[in-house]
């Protein structure tokens, strides 16, 4: 007469599922080409990620923790990530509270001695944006507004030269060389906009990623969500939202790439329900990049999409492919009549 | 032996009964209608007087739309004026409904935990459906069908996990039930960090069935979850004595014939239905809140298993109604939460002013016995009929 | 005075009848998890009387009977309702269950219960009509509860709950009925009211085995009598199988019992 502790049709599957797990092909992680010298750098977000990568170059060897499509504010660290931050010889991370779960493990790091540095520390705080909503704290999302991400070159530049004197000269160069691009897509940026019919220049998403944009580049910006993804908004917010589509007139509106779209499809099919058609624009990316090694997986890349998207899509001008013709697919132009 | 003697419910003429039967077809058919006709979007003119064509409008920096150009959000409300609370108020309506008619004859066989435990089983269902079909089709992970099919299995895994542990190891049930619950849990947590590093998967909303998105409901979700609710308040009014009959006594239902096995399948099938259509909504930690509520609070009113069903569900729905009201009117409230918070409310007044065993009667005759200085009637007298 | 060992004893009132035992157990044996409850049973039970079935706890006398209906798997031997299996003879048999087998505090009224009995005339999803409410209601008067029909039955005294699972079996319309323990715990009214149902049931011709607990009355209430301690110690008509010395090998070592039973017991006319 045998007592089973667990049945074995459950230990089966949960030891399956252990095994399955780990064999899994991991779209996330992001890890450069390895090095067998020069400092091991491990970033956040893919758009820091990026940035340190441009101006690091060759000297360092950079790992992304989150890909594309991972949304930082609800990101929970796994062990390998631990054990990638444990071992690393400095860790960039964007800071602000974007990487809202992870914070726990960046003090402890920081607390051990390890150089963990925020790209936006040196960001002043008169620049940045403390909506109301989200109780004292400021909003995340600087690399939306490029010339305030290119004042964070200047802190990886600094940071990476005190972590490898010998670079600085690398570094500085490279840091000069990206705030020029960064320059130069701030100004396309800005054009793209300006070509926007005034009345129409709203964007309206699924979290309030956008607010540095829009106030960056003079488009006014509306969400479902707040500024972080784990809350969720109430039948009252979405109805607001409904309000302010249809008296507002506003012709489109976007999903983004790392946040579920149900919130925004109920908006646009409210706002049918009261006789205003609304568009669902293309997919914007706003706390994620694109896929690695795709020209929207690069921080240019998704700047410029975006820009692009949202111009196009509002009834404003701009080159169907992007400022270089570099974007993966062309965007449509908006063809409602408002 | 007496023979004049006949029961009220013998007396009944069979035209009252036929009567009910009427009226509940025609129910039906009016909240079908009604269903129809509050969700098709309307086109054409715009509420609100706002004109379609040519009005120059200033665009604001950031600031929030301007209040006064709203009508009262109560107002609304109750006017139902705006198409996404129609939506979000008939999908969470059919929910509590269902969830209150299943919910009475899991407590009458005292297994009202084998909602949650389906509820919390789902979770690794729905993430090795995201991964299975990321695996075969890379892109279509978020494949709605597929991520509900996923729950319904591995919910249903998880309550013959609960069996299975109960006829084969000393564990009892309630120790299987927390077991499963949790093993099963805490492996759809971390299969979710395997999923929230792919490149779908956040967007994919998979943590929302934990939490739920009632007030992301669409005209799509409310035709399947009001299809799903009526095809399981149908199935327990058809096999009502069925149903009635194994939870009341099974071996003497095994005897005469009927298929028992068979039968608690058919309810606990309509369980994990209930799940799945409420875990979009209200998510899968509050599902069981829908099955248990209110047919406790019914409990409190009636002591006939039909006319118990009947308040469970008026009490179901009506607690997602104030639920989803409240939700509406008040800004930054989750809809899931409220609708709970509602329904918890109206169970406690239930336990409160009940007509069966309700406190306050309790004490009222409590005082009332005190206060006469009569010896009350002998105890264990068979007391006054049920309503 | 004779001990019947095992040996099938039909002394039923036409032994020349057509009609196969309304019972009828070949070398069943039951186990739980291969320990073994109840072995090697053989009987046939004569038809149209008052059977009892008794023995000491555990001696596996509900067993037997779950076995014969089908709730519980046989390990060997067979069981033949009037000379066909069980499942096919459904119809013909009425069961009144343990009075604890169920939970009354079941939302559910006298007469709710007494109507289940006829569900498997009324067939699958249909409601129970006026028809039936009325034949429910003719056997709750027969257990003299009519007036009880509409109370809850968290209500009702203990007698009171168990003449409702008669009433129920009653509504069956069998011709062999098996009881387990219905005079457990009933109050002296409620046990004149069974006992009445018993003989009219035995006069209808209908068979009738139940299980005794109350060695006391059987002699009084029961023509024929089953001793069982898991096995089969002797079976047959009440004056010749329930002997001091019979249910000494029944009851094993309860001495004190026994010799209560024994003073009591007289030898018969020409024995």
């Amino acid at each position: 007469m045998s007592r089973i502790a667990v049945p074995q049709p459950v230990l089966a599957f949960g030891i399956a599922l252990c095994v399955v797990g780990c064999g899994f092909p991991m779209g996330g992680s992001d890890v450069g080409p390895s090095r067998s010298k020069g400092p091991r750098v491990v970033t956040t977000v893919s758009m820091v990620t990026d940035l340190v990568r441009e101006i690091g170059g060759d000297r360092i060897e950079v790992i992304g923790l989150m890909g594309e499509g991972v949304d930082p504010h609800l990101y929970k660290p796994t062990t390998r990530d631990v054990k990638e931050v444990s071992r690393a010889d400095a860790v960039f991370y964007c800071g602000l509270m974007l990487e809202g779960r992870m914070q726990d493990v960046l003090e402890k790091v920081r607390a051990g001695g390890k150089p963990v540095h925020a790209v936006t520390e040196s960001i002043d705080a008169g620049r940045l944006r403390s909506p109301g909503a989200f109780a004292g704290h400021h909003d995340p999302h600087v690399w939306m507004d490029v010339a305030l991400w290119s004042d964070c070159v200047e802190t990886v530049v600094r940071r990476l030269s005190e972590l490898d004197r010998e670079g600085h000269t690398v570094y500085r160069s490279n840091g000069d060389r990206v705030r020029g691009e960064l320059a130069e897509l701030d100004s396309y940026v800005r054009e793209v906009i300006g070509t926007i019919p005034e009345r129409r220049r709203v964007l309206v998403t699924a979290h309030d990623a956008f607010g540095y944009f829009g106030k960056a580049y003079g488009i006014g910006v509306r969400s479902a969500q707040g500024i972080s993804t784990e809350s969720e908004p109430g039948v009252h917010d979405i109805n607001r939202l409904v309000d302010f589509l249809v008296e507002r007139r506003i012709a489109a509106v976007f999903v983004e790439s790392s946040v579920p779209a149900s919130n925004v499809r109920a908006v646009v099919e409210g706002a049918a329900g009261r006789g205003w058609r609304v568009e669902i624009g293309p997919s914007l990316y706003s706390d994620a990049m694109g896929a690695a090694g795709t020209y929207e997986g690069t921080y240019i890349g998704m700047i410029d999409h975006n820009a692009t998207a949202i111009a196009r899509s509002l009834g404003g001008r701009a080159p169907e492919r992007g400022r270089l013709g570099l974007l993966a697919e062309s965007i449509p132009a908006s063809d409602s009549g408002g | 032996m007496a023979r004049g003697i006949r029961t009220p419910r013998t007396a009944a003429p069979n035209a009252a009964r036929r009567r009910r039967r009427v009226m509940f077809g025609v129910m039906f058919g009016v909240m079908f209608g009604v269903m129809s006709a509050l969700i098709v979007p309307r086109a054409g003119v715009a509420r609100d007087g706002v004109a379609r064509d040519g009005e120059r409008i200033e665009s604001h920096a950031d600031g929030p739309a301007d209040a006064s150009s709203l009508h009262d959000p109560f107002v609304r409300v109750i006017t139902l004026s705006d198409h996404n609370t129609r939506v979000v108020l008939l999908g969470t309506m059919a929910l509590g409904a269902s969830g209150g008619v299943i919910g009475v004859f899991m407590l009458l066989r005292k297994q009202t935990l084998v909602g949650d435990v389906v509820s919390h089983a789902a979770l690794p269902g729905v993430a090795i459906a995201f991964l299975a079909m990321e695996w075969i089709e890379p892109g279509t992970g978020k494949s709605l069908p597929g991520l509900l099919v996923g729950a319904a299995l591995s919910g249903i895994a998880g309550v013959l996990c609960v069996q299975a542990i109960g006829r084969w190891t000393r564990v009892k049930e309630d120790a299987a039930l927390a077991v499963v619950l949790s093993v099963f849990f805490g492996v759809g947590i971390a299969l979710f960090t395997i999923v929230q590093r792919l490149p779908s998967g956040n967007a994919a909303g998979l943590a929302h069935f934990i939490y739920g998105k009632a007030a992301a409901m669409k005209a799509d979700d409310v035709w399947f979850i009001g299809g799903a609710a009526m095809l399981a308040v149908a199935t327990c009014a058809a096999l009502f004595k069925e149903f009635r009959l194994v939870a009341f006594d099974a071996r003497f239902a095994a005897v005469q014939g009927w298929p028992v096995a068979v039968l608690d399948s058919v309810l606990m099938g309509l369980v994990v239905l209930i799940c799945v259509i409420g875990l979009r909504s209200v998510g899968l930690l509050l599902v069981v809140a829908m099955l248990t509520v209110p047919a406790a609070a019914a409990q409190c009113w009636s002591e006939r298993l039909a006319t118990m069903g009947v308040i469970a569900a008026m009490f179901g729905a009506f607690g997602a109604g104030l639920g989803v009201a409240i939700s509406a009117a008040v800004p930054r409230v989750a809809t899931g939460a409220t609708i709970v918070l509602c329904g918890s409310a109206v169970f406690l007044a239930s336990l409160a002013v009940g007509t069966r065993h309700g406190l306050v009667w309790r004490f009222a005759r409590a005082a009332r016995r005190e206060a006469s200085s009569m010896p009350s009637a002998e105890e264990g007298h068979p007391g006054q009929g049920g309503p | 005075m004779r001990a019947s060992n095992g040996a099938a004893a039909r002394t039923g009132p036409d032994d020349g009848r057509s009609e196969p035992s309304p019972l009828s157990i070949r070398d069943l044996t039951v186990a739980y998890h291969l320990k073994p409850v109840i072995w090697d049973i053989d009987y046939e039970a004569p038809s149209g009387r008052l059977i009892a079935i008794v023995g000491p706890n555990g001696a596996g006398k509900s067993t037997m009977l779950a076995a014969c209906l089908d709730l519980i798997p046989r390990t060997t031997g067979e069981v033949r309702i009037f000379g066909r299996p069980f499942r096919s003879q459904r119809g013909r048999v009425g069961y009144v269950p343990q009075r604890e087998s169920v939970d009354w505090d079941f939302p559910v009224s006298a007469l709710d219960v007494v109507a289940m009995g006829l569900y498997h005339r009324i067939g699958w999803c249909r409601p129970v009509t006026r028809r039936y409410r009325r034949e429910a209601l003719a056997a709750l008067e027969r257990v003299g509860m009519a007036e009880f029909a509409s109370r809850q039955i968290r209500q009702l005294s203990g007698g009171q709950q168990q003449r409702v699972f008669l009433a129920r079996a009653l509504a069956q319309d069998a011709d062999l009925y098996l009881m387990d323990e219905p005079f457990a715990g009933v109050d002296a009214a409620t046990e004149l009211v069974i006992v009445d149902l018993l003989r009219d049931l035995r006069s209808s011709g209908k068979t009738v085995l139940v299980v005794h607990h109350d060695l006391q009355t059987v002699e009084e209430y029961f023509d024929e009598v089953v001793l069982l301690n898991m096995r089969l110690v002797a079976a047959g008509p009440v004056e010749q199988v329930f002997t001091p010395q019979n249910l000494r090998k029944t009851y094993g070592g309860r001495l004190a019992l026994l010799d209560r039973v024994g003073n009591r017991f007289t030898f018969g006319p020409g024995e």
